[in-house]
This record gives structure tokens, C-alpha cells and sequence, in this order.
């Protein structure tokens, strides 16, 4: 399989904190990936690693399948959104982009074109004769997303991409992140579960600087056998009648979500799972919100991290 | 096998030497750009000027004064015939006086055929720019690690392309400067000073914008090499300016207080020890001063290279 990205036990640490902790994370080639981890747990840092930005002291990387971030290798190949960067702040918009087209390897007059393009994607033109620094803060943020996609890269890591974004924004962005070449590989850091669920054709979980789980997206939220109910909140529900309805399959309720769930067998099609519990659901009284294929990713990402936490110690005390 | 792969060698070695070039043209010109728009370094570039245009103010005070007393002495009716006044004036023991005063006993000699605009210019410009330098470019590296600005770089073009870019950007901003305070002494004296000499005065400035600026070079190169030790702007811009003072307390240690050997080596590891040659009008003295003052610049821009292409960005 070919990799935009493979960390293979990882350690990297800031003095006595260990950041990466034998991380192992391989983003598939052609692949929108998602990064889901709490704050510290290590996507940005994993990222960074993975761009050369920090050096690492144990464990391997391979950028683009050819070994660890060489800029004679991989310079015009890779494009960074970083988190927390600023980019410098007397130069206008448009000369941000054409000098950051220019490193990028997009030469002649194809610059003036690739700048328009990114201007008009990211509604900046009217603002393309301001100063870094006289942007808002959403302004700013569109101009580091664009500068990220300047001379179609073949991997583009975005760190919390949409952070800071007004909706229409980020609706915008999500298009343009969509809209990817078939060759261009995308790494998203977000802490937005929704974002990343409705982007997203990986994911991989991270926290403590370890990697939790990676899947397909549709395994992860068992897109083919499972199905959620969402009714609406203070609805008592019976699993036990449930049950009854049909018999083969597994039951729960996801109380954050409201959610009732089933994981039915793969003899069955979601669209019989439907004609016998929808009923069923109306039945018994419930008010039926919504109907999801799937679970939520952030359900499972909130299962995943609560199974995986380390167990309090017991207390010594007795009252 | 692919085309990349089947074009020769040297090809190949071509094309990453102009990708290299011009990585490095690219950032220095937006660094040029970027820099020269910071209110800091307008400032500085501003008071430096104005530092010369004030001392070419007092040397036309000072020759005038000198020449009203010559004109009685020689029974010349004006200013206007200042060819004849000139070699006189030059010769006069306070004129010689102010020149030893300025430049001392060894330099006195390579200031006596320039236009006295020349070797004022020259006497601020060298004590200015390694100010100028410390003050505009210790914290320009250090500025964008501290930001961060640096990964939207690192992950284009390589480390050394972006450090030397900065570097030629500075030098560029540096050179400027020079001129832009050169042209300003030329205009004052053009207007104000009695019978100059255009030609023959900036002939003399334009000398020594370039030896100062060679000069400045090699503060450059301590700064940008200062730059890359730290990601603090304000701690690079203090660092910077205690190495100055150390590279000062050497010279004036190796050159007036104590002559022992070992300071006068050390003062060799800095451009402060190549001074006089860059005054110097003798090619044999001039030329090594010149590569000298360049080679250390170089060597302290890639020792701190040493210690920013291992750190983290």
C-alpha cells in the first residue's frame, strides 16, 4: 500500500514530557485522514514530526514512502497549515500567497493564476492589497488554508483547519477539502468530531502520544451493520421490547446522543432493520428525531478513550 | 523507470543548484520586503541617517570656520575659489588635527587624499553599522522561530536556503541604508558646504559606503549567527548587543589598553581586527581585510546554522 505518511514508534519528548510515545500512524496515499485526540495528546506534535518541523528520538518516518522529510525530496510535494503560526506580518495578502506559490515550485506566469484562484476560493480578493496583519482573525485563517493548497501538494497537513471559521466559511473550506485530486492526500487535526466524520475516510485515534485505533471511517462507525435511533431527550426507552422486535440483533442506548442502537446481523439490510423498528419505535411512544446509518464518531471515539483510560487507583480510605 | 530518473547526473546536480539559488533570491527579496516595512527598522535606518547628516553638518561648521581665518590669512576674496583654498585647507594643523583625532596617527595617512566628506561618512558609517546591524537583523531569524512563520518555510525549501536567504535579504536592507545615508551626507554638502566638489565627494562615499558596508558584513554574520540560537526576539536582540560589546572589549583590549599576542589573535576572529585594512587604499592590505571580514561573516552565520538544523521548529 502506498503511504503519504507512516510513523513507526515514535518517541518524542519535550524534556521530561514524553509528547509521542512509540506512535505508529500510516495515512494511506489518496486518503482524507483525520487525527481525533484531547488536547496534548499528540496530533500536532505528530504532525510536525511528520513535516521534519521537530526531530524525533526514537522511531522511524517516511514522508511520501521515501524515508523522513528531505527538502530535496519532498520540497513542493508537502504543504503545512500549522496550528499556531503567524505568518509575517507586513507583507499583503497577495504577496503571502505569490511567495509561497513561488517556494512552492509554481514558476512563470502560472502564479498570477494559481494566487487568483486561491483568492477567490478563500474570498479574499477584496482583500488582497491588506497587510497581514490588518486581517480578522477569520480573514487570517482562510489566508494560511490557502497558502496550504497553493501548487496542488500531494500531501497537505491541516492542523484544526476550520477552527475559527464563520459557518458559511467553513462550509467553503469543507468544498474545497472535498474537492481533492485523486492523487492529493489530506491529514486533518481537528477536534471537531462532526468535522471530521463528514470529511474523513480514515481516522485514527490518539492520546498520551499513542495511537488508540486507525480504521476506514465506515468501520468505525459501523456504517454497514448498524443503525441509531435519536429520539428526543427525557424518553424513557425499554431495551428489553426492543429485543423482542429483533431478536438476533444487539441492543444499547447512547444516552449522550439519545441514541437508540442496533448491530444486526449481515444476513440483514438496513432497510428491513427500518421497516421492523421504525414501527416499533412509534409504538412504544417514543418521538423519533432522527435516523442515522452508523454510530457517531464521537460516540465511539468517547468509548474507545473511556475503555483505554488508565483505571483510578482505589482508594485507601474507607469512610 | 521513470523520466527523473533517466536524466544524467549533472542534469540532475543543475537543477538542484538553480532550485537552491533560487530558494534563496526568493526569500531574501520577500525578507528585504518584509523587513523593510517593520517601524523598528525604519526607525533605526532613519536615526542612522540623520546621525550622519549631523556629523556632515559640523564638519561644514568646522570647515568653514577653518577657512574664514585661511581666506583673511591668504587674502582670498571668497569661498568661491575654493581650488585654491582646498590643498591649503587640507594641509592646515587643525584640519590634520581633526583627521588624527577621528581616525588616529595610521589611518590619518589613508584619509589624506579623500574629500573630507569621504572620510566623515566613513568614521560614522563603521561606528554605526554594527549598531545598525545588531539592532535591525539579531532578531529577524529569531522572530520568525518565535512565531513560528518559519513552518510555513521549512516545509517548502531547506534550512540553510532560508538562513542564507535572510542573511542576503539583511545584507541588502544593510547596503541601503548605507547608501541611502551616503546620498543624504552628499546632499547636505551639496547644498551647504562652499565650494564642493560633487565628483570628488562622491567618489569618497560611495569608498567607503562600500568598505563599511563589507565592514557591516561581518556583524551581519554574528548576528544572523546569534539569530539562530534562540526563538526570543527581544534575547536575540540582547545577545547580539553583548557580543558587540565583548567584540568591542577585545579590540580596544588587543589594541590600546594591553598588546599581548593573545588578544591581538583573537581580535583576528572578528571583523573589528580587519578595520584598519578596510581603510586601507593598498590592494595588499585592503584585499584580505575585505576577504577576511567576509569569511568570518560566513563562519559565524554557518556555526549558527550548526546549532538551527538540528533544533525544532
Amino acid at each position: 500500500m502506498k503511504t503519504a505518511l507512516k510513523l513507526q514508534g515514535i518517541v518524542k519528548r519535550y524534556g521530561s514530557n514524553t509528547a509521542l510515545n512509540r506512535l505508529d500512524l500510516i495515512v494511506p496515499r489518496g486518503s482524507i485522514f483525520g487525527l481525533v485526540g484531547s488536547n496534548g495528546a499528540g496530533k500536532t506534535t505528530a504532525m510536525s514530526v511528520g513535516a521534519g518541523l521537530l526531530r524525533h528520538e526514537a522511531g522511524l518516518v517516511s514522508l511520501l514512502d521515501e524515508g523522513p522529510f528531505n527538502p530535496g525530496i519532498h520540497a513542493g510535494r508537502v504543504a503545512l497549515l500549522p496550528q499556531d503560526a503567524r505568518l509575517p506580518p507586513h507583507l499583503r495578502v497577495e504577496q503571502v500567497l505569490v511567495f509561497y506559490g513561488r517556494l512552492q515550485g509554481i514558476g512563470g506566469d502560472s502564479i498570477s493564476e494559481a494566487v487568483e484562484k486561491a483568492l477567490a476560493w478563500t474570498n479574499l480578493s477584496g482583500k488582497r492589497r491588506a497587510e497581514v496583519h490588518e486581517l480578522s482573525h477569520g480573514m487570517y485563517r482562510r489566508l494560511a488554508i490557502a497558502q496550504a493548497f497553493l501548487g496542488h501538494p500531494e500531501f497537505i497537513m491541516l492542523d484544526e483547519p476550520l477552527s475559527g471559521l464563520d459557518p458559511r466559511e467553513q462550509v467553503r473550506i469543507r468544498e474545497v477539502i472535498l474537492g481533492k485530486t485523486q492523487n492529493q492526500t489530506i491529514l486533518i487535526s481537528s477536534h471537531q468530531m462532526s468535522d471530521i466524520e463528514s470529511l474523513c475516510t480514515e481516522v485514527a485515534f490518539i492520546e498520551g502520544g499513542r495511537l488508540i485505533r486507525q480504521d476506514t471511517m465506515s468501520r468505525i462507525t459501523s456504517m454497514h451493520n448498524t443503525v441509531s435511533y435519536i429520539v428526543s431527550t427525557g424518553n424513557a426507552v425499554d431495551i428489553d421490547y426492543f429485543r423482542s422486535v429483533l431478536g438476533q440483533a444487539e441492543w444499547w442506548f447512547e444516552p449522550r446522543a439519545c441514541a437508540l442502537c442496533v448491530r444486526f446481523p449481515d444476513a440483514m439490510t438496513v432497510e428491513e432493520v427500518n421497516r421492523k423498528v421504525i414501527p416499533a419505535i412509534l409504538q412504544h411512544g417514543l418521538e423519533l428525531r432522527e435516523v442515522r446509518q452508523g454510530v457517531s464518531l464521537e460516540d465511539e471515539y468517547m468509548k474507545i478513550v473511556e475503555s483505554h483510560a488508565p483505571q483510578k487507583p482505589a482508594s485507601s480510605r474507607g469512610f | 523507470m521513470n523520466a527523473q530518473t533517466c536524466r544524467p547526473p549533472e542534469m540532475e546536480s543543475r537543477k538542484i543548484t538553480g532550485k537552491w539559488a533560487r530558494d534563496v533570491l526568493l526569500v531574501a527579496r520577500n525578507e528585504l520586503s518584509d523587513s523593510i516595512r517593520s517601524r523598528r527598522t525604519l526607525m533605526l535606518v532613519f536615526l542612522y541617517a540623520a546621525l550622519i547628516v549631523f556629523a556632515g553638518w559640523m564638519m561644514i561648521r568646522f570647515i568653514e570656520s577653518i577657512s574664514i581665518r585661511m581666506l583673511t590669512e591668504l587674502g582670498i576674496s571668497s569661498y568661491e575659489d575654493a581650488d585654491a583654498l582646498a590643498p591649503v585647507l587640507w594641509k592646515s594643523a587643525e584640519y590634520q588635527r581633526l583627521t588624527r583625532g577621528f581616525l588616529g596617527a595610521e589611518l590619518q595617512e589613508s584619509a589624506a587624499g579623500m574629500h573630507p566628506f569621504g572620510w566623515i561618512f566613513g568614521v560614522m558609517a563603521f561606528t554605526l553599522t554594527p549598531i545598525l546591524v545588531m539592532w535591525t537583523s539579531a532578531a529577524r531569524i529569531a522572530e520568525d522561530v518565535g512565531s513560528r512563520a518559519v513552518r510555513f518555510v521549512a516545509v517548502r525549501i531547506s534550512r540553510l536556503s532560508w538562513c542564507l536567504g535572510k542573511y542576503a535579504g539583511q545584507a541588502i536592507q544593510l547596503l541601503l541604508a548605507m547608501l541611502a545615508g551616503g546620498t543624504c551626507m552628499w546632499i547636505l554638502g551639496l547644498l551647504y558646504m562652499p565650494g564642493f566638489a560633487p565628483a570628488a565627494s562622491a567618489g569618497a562615499i560611495f569608498r567607503m559606503t562600500i568598505a563599511s558596508w563589507i565592514w557591516g558584513l561581518g556583524f551581519l554574520g554574528l548576528a544572523t549567527g546569534v539569530s539562530q540560537l534562540t526563538a526570543r526576539h527581544h534575547m536575540a536582540t540582547a545577545m547580539g548587543t553583548i557580543v558587540l560589546i565583548a567584540v568591542y572589549v577585545v579590540h580596544v583590549l588587543s589594541d590600546n589598553i594591553n598588546r599581548h599576542a593573545a588578544w591581538k589573535l583573537l581580535d583576528n576572529f572578528f571583523p573589528t581586527g580587519y578595520y584598519r585594512g578596510l581603510w586601507s587604499w593598498e590592494p595588499a592590505c585592503l584585499l584580505p581585510a575585505v576577504v577576511m571580514t567576509c569569511a568570518l561573516s560566513l563562519l559565524y552565520l554557518f556555526a549558527g546554522y550548526f546549532f538551527f538544523s538540528k533544533r525544532d521548529l
